[in-house]
Parts: structure tokens; sequence; C-alpha cells
């Protein structure tokens, strides 16, 4: 990372608690603080159930937290704002209904952009993601990859300086998923956009990321933030990068583990 | 285009051989059970033949169109409601599938009682069949619409209506739109039961009254007007969930 610029997100105090059906709520989130710098590529990792969703939820405005807040530019997120953050599911979450074309226009259409502007706008992200050739398709008719790249579109058409990923690849086969992270990097360092960016894959998130936080296990609190100092491009492969991973994985397996034992 | 073709043959293949038994069963009974085809089909095809019966047919058409109206009308916005506010469906949904499992003719003397023998009261009938397939899956499509394409409408800016007719409607409408397909066919059941049960005019009376009058030449007539009108009928539902088209 360079050297430490300036905050765009910061997470104070952030708790979440969940009905739990029962009359027993369930804590998700516990006391999360980090902040993220702009333009940076920031990665949440931790183990499944431990509350990653819900933490990119409520910084997206999609849900309330229970206390804290989420401050960007020092200012109070309470409702979404496609204005300023974008954000990608793990299901591709297009309509089906709708061509690749019409999928990536929605967020603009929501917005009241004139139709030529939004169809310029919407062929300009779909040939930045490699789906040219694809427009008029339906998302059934695309593979698991193509439907990602199209949701990732989608998201960039918005033209936010926030994008948020809840494990967009994680659906994927390993190929793909190394592939598109290639591409997602590309992707950053041309729009210079600040990702927060969620995974339960050790490499993608040491062959992506500036910094990786970890997680612990239900209830999800921040264990630990790592930086990545590796220079880009960068080779998924490497020592460095094996080595990144390695660290996160001696941190990340008591909590995994707890996790599998019916934590 | 060729397997179409085998197709068409073998449906007609199919026809010919109902005919076929048909006239030879006729010809072994009497004419007071069954008339031979070569009976019906003159009259069949006999425009003048029609003159008395137009008018019911117009009626019977009258009615299933009435009743198929409101029942999507009413099952569409009942179904909206409650698909879309929890509290609602949990409260009505059981009871609504329940009542679908009644025997619906169950009702028909009530209604014959408080609407008359003419029309009102096979509307009704109808209405009654035809409302709960509709409302049920209206019910069912709209809640079951996967939370993440909501959520992603929101994440861009949406309000709550926006979502609902640009992502909630589009994404139910494969289920809804078979709904009413299946409304449609049981409000003409309903109808021509309704009528053939106890009526004035209509389809129905006139294929009642040709049964009990031993006129079997006209009940058969009368009978493959219903399978041509329920033909019809079942093609036009099938363009009605073909119009859901890559929805789901
Ligand atoms: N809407 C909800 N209602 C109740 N509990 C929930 C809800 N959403 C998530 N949870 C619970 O909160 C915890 C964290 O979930 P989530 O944020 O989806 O984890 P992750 O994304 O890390 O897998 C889980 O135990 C989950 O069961
Ligand atoms: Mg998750």
């Amino acid at each position: 990372m360079e050297v430490m610029s300036k905050t765009l997100i910061e997470v104070r105090n952030l708790t979440k608690l969940y009905n739990g059906g029962l009359g027993k709520p369930i804590t998700a989130l516990q006391d999360v603080n980090f902040s993220v710098a702009k333009e940076e590529f920031f990665t949440i990792i931790g183990p499944s159930g431990c509350g990653k969703s819900t933490l990119l939820n409520l910084i997206a405005g999609l849900d309330k937290p229970s206390s804290g807040e989420v401050l960007v530019n020092g200012v109070k997120i309470n409702k979404p704002n496609p204005q300023l953050m974008a954000i990608m599911f793990q299901e591709h979450a297009l309509y089906n209904w709708r061509t690749v074309l019409r999928n990536v226009e929605f967020g603009l259409e929501i917005r009241g952009v004139s139709k030529a502007e939004r169809r310029t706008k919407a062929l300009h992200y779909i040939r930045l993601v490699g789906l040219q050739g694809f427009e008029d398709k339906y998302p059934n008719q695309l593979s698991g990859g193509m439907k990602q790249r199209a949701a990732l579109a989608r998201a960039l058409s918005l033209e936010t300086d926030i994008l948020l990923m809840d494990e967009p690849f994680g659906a994927l086969d390993e190929q793909t998923r190394l592939l598109l992270g290639l591409e997602l990097t590309r992707i950053w360092q041309e729009t210079k956009k600040t990702i927060i960016f969620v995974t339960h894959s050790l490499s993608e998130a040491a062959f992506l990321s500036d910094r990786i936080l970890v997680m612990s296990a239900r209830p999800g609190r921040v264990k630990r933030i790592y930086n990545v100092d590796i220079r880009r491009p960068r080779d998924p492969n490497s020592d460095e990068v094996n080595h990144i991973k390695a660290l996160i994985w001696n941190e990340i397996k008591d909590e995994a583990l707890s996790m599998m034992k019916g934590g | 285009m060729r397997f179409k073709f085998k197709v068409l043959i073998f449906q007609f293949f199919i026809l010919f051989l109902i005919i076929l038994v048909w006239e030879l069963t006729s010809a072994n009974v009497s004419i007071i059970f069954l008339a031979p085809p070569t009976q019906v089909f003159p009259l069949l095809f006999n425009i003048w033949y029609y003159a008395d019966i137009l008018p019911h047919i117009s009626i019977t058409g009258f009615e299933i169109l009435v009743s198929f109206g409101l029942a999507t009308s009413t099952g569409l916005s009942v179904g909206f409601m409650l698909g879309t506010w929890k509290l609602l469906r949990t409260t009505y949904e059981p009871l609504l599938a329940a009542l679908y499992a009644v025997p619906s003719v169950v009702w028909y003397p009530l209604l014959l009682l408080f609407l008359g023998l003419d029309v009102a009261s096979k509307i009704a009938f109808a209405y009654i069949l035809s409302f709960f397939p509709i409302v049920l899956s209206t019910i069912q499509g709209v809640s079951q619409v996967d939370v993440v394409l909501v959520k992603a409408a929101y994440s861009m800016g949406a309000s709550k209506l926006t979502t609902f007719y640009k992502v909630i409607i589009p994404a139910a409408l494969p289920i809804i739109l078979s709904g009413i397909s299946t409304g449609l066919a049981l409000c003409v059941t309903g109808v021509i039961v309704g009528e053939m049960l106890g009526g004035i005019r209509g389809l129905g009376v006139l294929i009642a009254s040709a049964a009990t009058r031993f006129e079997t030449a006209r009940y058969f007539v009368l009978t493959i007007l219903v399978i041509i009108i329920a033909f019809a009928v079942n093609y036009c539902g099938k363009i009605i969930e073909r119009l859901g088209g890559r929805g789901a």
C-alpha cells in the first residue's frame, strides 16, 4: 500500500443483532471498527456465517445497525446511496427477463438517465468486462462467469467511487475466479475505485488486496488487519502471495474450526 | 416441421379411431343411447341448426368472460396484497388454501338460492372456481421472489413502488400466469357445470335438457361445441403462460 492516504469509509463500533426467532437475539456483529482509504482494495475474510454479508449490507445502507455507525466522507449512511456505492452479490442478482444490456442499464434507468446516454454507458461497461457480443443474451443463456461479469458491468455502470462486493466470484470454478480476479484488478486500477471485497478464499484475498481484515467466528469481530505490501501486477503463485495466504490461514483456522463445531 | 407433421398425423389418427369406435358402437345400440357420427356430423356442420343455439353460446361466453375478468382482477389484487404483506399472508393464506380444497360444488345450491337460476349464479360459481388458483399462485409468485433481486434494486436506488413493478411483478409473472391459465380452464368448467345443474340459458342448460330428453344427436353436437370451446380456452391459456417468456 502507498503512504496512508485519505480515509473514505469509517466503520465505528458497529453491532448487529438479529431476531433469533425464539426470543434469543443472535449477535451477528460485535463492535466492529475499521476504516478504508480512498482507492484502496480492502478485503474482508472470515469463516462462513461470521457476519461478512451482514457487515457489507450495513455499509451499503441496506440494513440498519443495532448500534454504531458507518460514515462515508464523514457522512452517516442510513439508506442505500447509489450515487456513492454500488454493490455486487454472490448470486448474480440479474433480472432474468431482461437482456444483458437492459440489466446493465437498470441502475441508470432508476436514476432517470436518458435512453441514449444509458445505452452508451451500458455498452461501455459491457465492453470493459469483456462481454461484448452478449448484449442481447438473457442471463440464463450465460455461464456463471459471464453472469458475474454482467453483474459487475451493472455495478460499474453506476460510476460510484465505492464498489462493495459480497463473495462475487464465490460460486465460480477456480480458473474463472482467478481470471475474473485479474480483470477486476485491471478495472480497479483503471477506474480508481475503492473496493470492499468479501471472500472466503485465501488465494483471492492474498492476490487482490491492499489490506485484509480477518473476522472472528460468531459474533463477528475484527480479529486482525493485514497489510499486503506486494507489488502489482502480482503472480498468484509467488512466494509472497503464498506467505500471506499462510499468515491468514493461521489466523483463521481456529475460527473456521469453532464455526464447524456448531459455534 | 417434419416432427410437427407426424404429431398431426397421429392426432388425426386418434380422432379417426374414436369416430370409428363411436360409429361401430352406435350401430349396435339403440339410438336413444348413442347417436352415430353419421347423424351427428351433418347437424354439426349445418349452419341453420344453430339458429336457436347461438344465443345460448353467447350467454355462456358472456358468463365465462365476466367471471374470468372478476376472478383475475380480484385474484391479482388480493394476491399482490397478501404476497407483499407478510402479516396478512400468514393470517389468510392457510384459510384460502383450505377453501380451495373444498369441492366448490357444495356452494352452488346456496348461490342458486341467493342469485337465482339465471346468469348471476353461474358467474358467481365460476368465479369461486377460478379465483383460488389465481390468488394462490399470485401470493406464491410474489412472496417467493428471490430477496437478492429486491436488494439489488434497492441498492440501485429503486423505491418500493418501482421495485414492485420493475422487479417483483416480472419475477413472479410465470407463476402468476400459470395460475391465471388454470383459473381460465376452471372458469369454463364452472360455467358449464353451473348451467347443467340448473339454469335458464346457456350451453350447459341445452346439454342437460337434450340429455334428459334423449335427444342424443343434439346432445353430441352440443358436447362437441363445448369441447371446441375448451380447446380454444386451453389454447388461450397456453398463450397467456407464454407471455411470461424468459422470466423465472
Ligand atoms: N436476516 C437474518 N435474520 C436472522 N439471522 C440472520 C439474518 N441474516 C444473517 N443472520 C445470521 O447472522 C450470522 C451472520 O450471517 P452472514 O452475515 O450472512 O454471514 P457470512 O456472510 O459471513 O456468511 C449468521 O449466523 C446468520 O445465520
Ligand atoms: Mg455471506
